[in-house]
């Protein structure tokens, strides 16, 4: 017996064959119609439909069998399906490749096969039509030709897998691109050659308002406006007949029409295919009414904004996180001078600020929050930063260099996560404000003055009738002119009272600060109102916790302080009660100051207004308990300007007690007021012993040290620091003291240094110095004598700090006489105008300004305002002023015609002989 | 043997001016001769030639600090002593006008009762020193 070959494409084969998913399937009709007709046709005993799998052939369809399958080893199907033609026995047990077969030697005892090959669409040979009978039998040509029709549709069924797979695979897309085309959120409408609507997704249908049903097969051109609509036919002929296209695959904005007529801005972009030789246009559109109005709306809202920084009268800047100017409005243009090409974009806020203000507000934000500011933008909002209201009087500098006060408020822009995108300032030119607040304390100066002379005559009267003319009054008399008197006295304190108020407030009175310890002015306020606690029949206790409590204040506006508060309780205690006084530390930064009645305690409705002027519990006080009204307000204002602030508790029929704290004196804090700062001495020495004794006597002596245990630290210090003078020991261990002396005097920046040896072998040294003997302000030997020590520090200060006069004066001839005169007791500079005299103010120090008053370019009083508080004017001019108009800067006035050249020089070397 | 102070008070207010001079009658040891105005103190000042002068400050047209200027150049005058009489008594007033040349403040309106005191209490130390 012979075993069927395998095809060559049986692995294909079998694939195919497993594809038509027909395999272990149930028997069905439309092939069981075909094997009955078949066994009708040849009058064979069985037919088959059998697909050869790889080890067996099973029978889809069976006619006369009941087997449903056999090995594909004993199969004469196996045979048929290796060529395309029939495979054709008449005669098998005369066929050596079956005789001994047991299909042939047994049942079903074949004798004829015939069977037709059954090919899948892809040529593959899957299986075979067979008939079989068990009697030998020849067959004609035209059966042969039958079984091959009859087996090509068998394979007509085979394919129908096909086909309806085909289908499924159709069916999924279809719904695919079907789900996608309604999902997108752009209207997708697809158009034929002649621009009928093809299809019409849902999103078309939402921006169009119609249903696809209602425009497909309708031409495109209902979807647009005129001219579009008219044009639209003859444009797409034309594209199609010369590829001119003004949309398709270009894309733009355009105007389509709603169902309603409406007209609307949709951006459409289309794209052209050919679909089966067809031509099939496929228009993507987007509504952008949505946008447009967004748009309007943002446009609106920027003109808007634009049109409030335009007309505001406020200048208005607005930086980026890093400090570049995004907006600079034109109230910022006006006001600065320059525009906004030339400022937006830059990082130019410095250009328009002092930097000297710039480095004191560091240096003050620095320590108001406790971390290193540089002086820098960082200034203007390192508060706003931290979330916190940045409010700032500032020198703002024009482009033509003038400057004008501003008020700056900065504010942080924020997103809506929170983070800074980048900061708002709002600047107000307070030049107006700054001139009427002084026109107003002009005012107040002038009236209490003038209201004064008046007082004088009247108090004056009074005053003498009572004394030496009583004689023939009546006792009524004698009470009215009583009455009269004390309130004459009480209107001249009243009148005192308001003026150092205003003058507080405005921050024109000068405050003589020093170093000062508030518990010895305790004591000695308790003994200065000793006496007017007695006549109260009043205690006064004084509780001292600490032994010490040094701050930075004016000696005699304190003292004031403990008059005032001291005052009123005495005045509201009882006969025979205690008033107590504490002095404490509140905290590590200030020290706190009490003053306790056990009086009747301040009634609650009048405690909101305790501070205010003129406040006093019930009107009948002022009679009962004299004061003004104005002592808590004043009191207030001197402790504010000690940076301090003032309190109370009370507790009502029990006791009251004011407190006000004060900051404890720091080192750092002096370096907040220029002028005042303690002078900086650097000590070289290498003995940490000596050197510790060196620092405490300058301590002793007010002044700040730095030690340098070499000579290479002391000049590294000596190039950075500005050290007003050194105390020197000559033997160091990285050189010898005479040679950095040397070398000190040819260093520009150090050359000036006084020196001050204290050495060992200070004779010696001195005896070798061959230098300038005035290059070294003294030689002392260890140990050091203190007094003597004193004397050479003294000299070297005064030896380090040249006086600075600036002198305004347009007068060719006063200037060369003044600087002849001044000649080298001071180093002299002159302005002839307002305009030159105003940055040199601004830029540098003098220790004496001399003023003209008529000037090419106005008065020279209107520099007042510009001349630091610590530098001294005087006023040198052809008119004779009333110094009563005038500043209390003001240290002397001299008239040109009237001065010899000897007082004028008398008066400079006087003033600067402060310094 | 009592000394007697010869005093010029420049007021240009009257009533000022006989306040004080009823202030200062019959006090002992203090002669007062009287000048409404600057011009005049100037003018009858050398011929008064008075130890101590008390001068207003707030005068129309030549106030106290001019007047003083103008006495200053005049001989005999150079070195007599002048208070000024004023509402002006800051402290930093007070220093400005000491430092022009003032011995002291006395601080307007002024105690009536008191004025011959401290008259005479400033001419006591301008004396001494």
């Amino acid at each position: 017996m012979q075993k069927p070959q395998f095809p060559a494409d049986e692995a294909q084969r079998l694939q195919a064959l497993r594809a038509l998913k027909v395999l272990d399937t149930l028997p069905e009709e439309r092939y069981d119609r075909l094997t009955r007709i078949a066994r009708q046709m040849f009058k064979t005993s069985i037919t088959l439909v059998s697909l050869v799998d790889a080890e067996r052939q099973w029978f889809k369809s069976r006619q006369g069998l009941e087997t449903i399958e056999t090995p594909r080893d004993i199969s004469f199907c196996g045979h048929a399906i290796l060529e395309n033609r029939i495979f054709y026995v008449s005669d098998a047990t005369q066929d050596p490749r079956f005789a001994d077969n047991p299909l042939v030697v047994g049942a079903p005892n074949i004798r004829l096969y015939a069977g037709a090959p059954l090919s899948t669409v892809d040529g593959h040979r899957v299986g075979v039509l067979c008939i079989i009978d068990n009697q030998p039998r020849c067959l004609t040509a035209e059966e042969l030709q039958a079984l091959r029709d009859l087996a090509d549709c068998v394979e007509v069924e085979l394919q129908q897998a096909h086909i309806h797979q085909a289908a499924d695979t159709l069916r999924h897309w279809e719904n695919y691109l079907h789900t996608v085309l309604n999902t997108v959120i752009d209207g997708v409408v697809t158009i034929d050659e002649q621009g009928i609507i093809q299809s019409f997704n849902r999103a078309a249908e939402h921006i169009f308002n119609y249903t696809a049903p209602e425009v497909i097969g309708k031409n495109v051109n209902v979807l647009m406006p005129e001219p579009y609509c008219s044009e639209h036919d003859a444009y797409l002929a034309r594209y199609q007949a010369t590829g001119e296209a003004r949309i398709i695959g270009i894309g733009r904005e355009v105007a389509g029409r709603r169902r309603d007529g409406s007209i609307f801005p949709m951006d459409l972009a289309v794209g052209t295919a050919t679909l089966e030789g067809v031509p099939l246009f496929t228009g993507v559109v987007r509504d952008l009414s949505e946008r447009q109005r967004a748009k309007r709306q943002l446009d609106e809202t920027n003109h808007l904004r634009q049109a409030i920084l335009d007309s505001a009268n406020v200048g208005i800047i607005s930086t980026d996180i890093k400090g570049v100017i995004r907006i600079f409005n034109k109230a910022a243009q006006r006001m600065l001078g320059y525009t906004e090409e030339e400022m937006v974009g830059k990082p130019n806020l410095v250009l328009i600020h002092d930097p000297g203000e710039i480095a004191a507000h560091a240096k003050a934000l620095s320590k108001e929050l406790a971390c290193s500011i540089e002086p820098g933008f960082e200034v203007f909002v390192a508060k706003p930063r931290r979330g916190q209201v940045a409010e700032n009087e500032w020198t703002c500098i024009r482009k033509d260099g003038s400057r004008f006060p501003v008020s700056l408020t900065v504010t942080a822009l924020r997103d809506p996560q929170g983070e800074i995108t980048g900061f708002l300032g709002i600047g107000n030119d307070i030049t107006e404000r700054k001139k009427m607040e002084r026109m107003k304390n002009e005012f107040v100066s002038t009236v209490s003055h003038e209201l004064r002379t008046p007082l004088t005559s009247i108090r004056g009267a009074l005053g003498l009738v009572l004394g030496k003319a009583s004689a023939g009054l009546s006792p009524k008399a004698q009470q009215l002119l009583e009455t009269a008197n004390r309130n004459s006295e009480r209107l001249t304190l009243l009148i005192n009272d308001i003026l150092d108020l205003e003058k507080i407030e405005s921050g024109r009175l000068e405050f003589n600060f020093k170093l000062l310890d508030l518990a010895a002015l305790a004591r000695q306020a308790l003994a200065a109102n000793e006496g007017y606690a007695q006549q109260h029949g009043i205690r006064l206790h004084l509780n001292e916790e600490v032994p010490q409590a040094m701050v930075w204040g004016d000696e005699h506006r304190l003292l004031q302080v403990f008059a005032n508060l001291l005052s009123n309780a005495i005045k509201y205690s009882p006969k025979n009660g205690e008033v107590a006084v504490s002095v404490q530390p509140a905290s590590n930064a200030y020290f706190r100051v009490g003053v306790k009645d056990n009086g009747r305690g301040i009634p609650a409705a009048f405690r909101h207004r305790i501070f205010q002027r003129f406040a006093q519990a019930d009107s009948s006080d002022t009679r009962e308990k004299g004061g003004t009204g104005l002592d808590l307000s004043i009191t207030k204002a001197i402790v504010e300007r000690h940076n301090g602030y003032i309190d109370y508790y009370s507790q009502e029929n029990e006791s009251t007690e004011f407190f006000f704290e004060l900051p404890v004196w720091q080192e750092v804090i002096e370096a907040d007021h220029p002028g005042r700062t303690r002078s900086r001495v650097l000590i070289c020495e290498d003995n940490p012993d000596v050197a510790s004794i060196l620092a405490a006597l300058l301590e002793q002596e007010g002044l700040s040290c730095d030690i340098a245990a070499t000579a290479a630290a002391a000049r590294s210090l000596l190039t950075k620091v500005p050290y007003r003078a050194l105390l020197l020991d000559l033997t160091l261990p990285d050189g010898d003291g005479l040679t950095m002396i040397r070398q000190l005097r040819e260093d520009e920046t150090t050359h000036e240094v006084p020196v001050i040896v204290i050495s060992g072998r200070a004779e010696e040294g001195r005896n070798a110095w061959s230098g300038d003997a005035l290059t070294v302000v003294d030689w002392l030997r260890k140990p050091v004598d203190s007094e003597r020590l004193a004397q050479a520090l003294d000299q070297a200060l005064r030896q380090g700090r040249f006086p600075r006069i600036l002198h305004v004066e347009d007068d060719p001839d006063i200037i060369q006489i003044t600087q002849a005169l001044i000649d080298e007791a001071a180093e002299y500079a002159f302005a002839t105008s307002l305009r030159e005299a105003r940055p040199r103010l601004q830029a540098e120090h003098f220790d004496l300004i001399i003023l003209d008053i008529t000037l090419p370019d106005g008065s020279g009083l209107s520099l007042l305002d510009e001349i630091s508080s610590d530098s001294q004017v005087m006023l040198f001019s052809g008119l004779e002023s009333k110094t009563d108009e005038l500043s209390q800067q003001i240290a002397a006035v001299l008239v040109k015609s009237k001065t010899s050249n000897e007082r004028l020089l008398a008066t400079i070397k006087k003033l600067i002989d402060k310094y | 043997m009592t000394e007697t102070v010869r005093i010029l008070y420049v007021d240009d207010d009257a009533d000022i001016r006989s306040i004080v001079e009823f202030a200062l009658e019959d006090e002992e040891g203090l002669t007062l001769e009287l000048c409404a105005s600057g011009p005049e103190a100037v003018a009858k000042a050398s011929t008064l030639r008075p130890d101590l002068i008390l001068l207003d400050v707030m005068m129309p047209g030549m106030d106290g600090p001019a007047t003083l200027q103008r006495l200053r150049d005049q001989a005999g005058l150079v070195a007599t002593p002048v208070v000024f009489v004023t509402a002006k008594v800051q402290p930093q007033e007070v220093a400005h006008f000491k430092s022009i040349g003032a011995v002291d403040v006395i601080a307007k309106p002024f105690d009536p009762m008191a004025l011959a005191d401290q008259i005479r209490d400033l001419w006591m130390h301008c004396r001494n020193g």
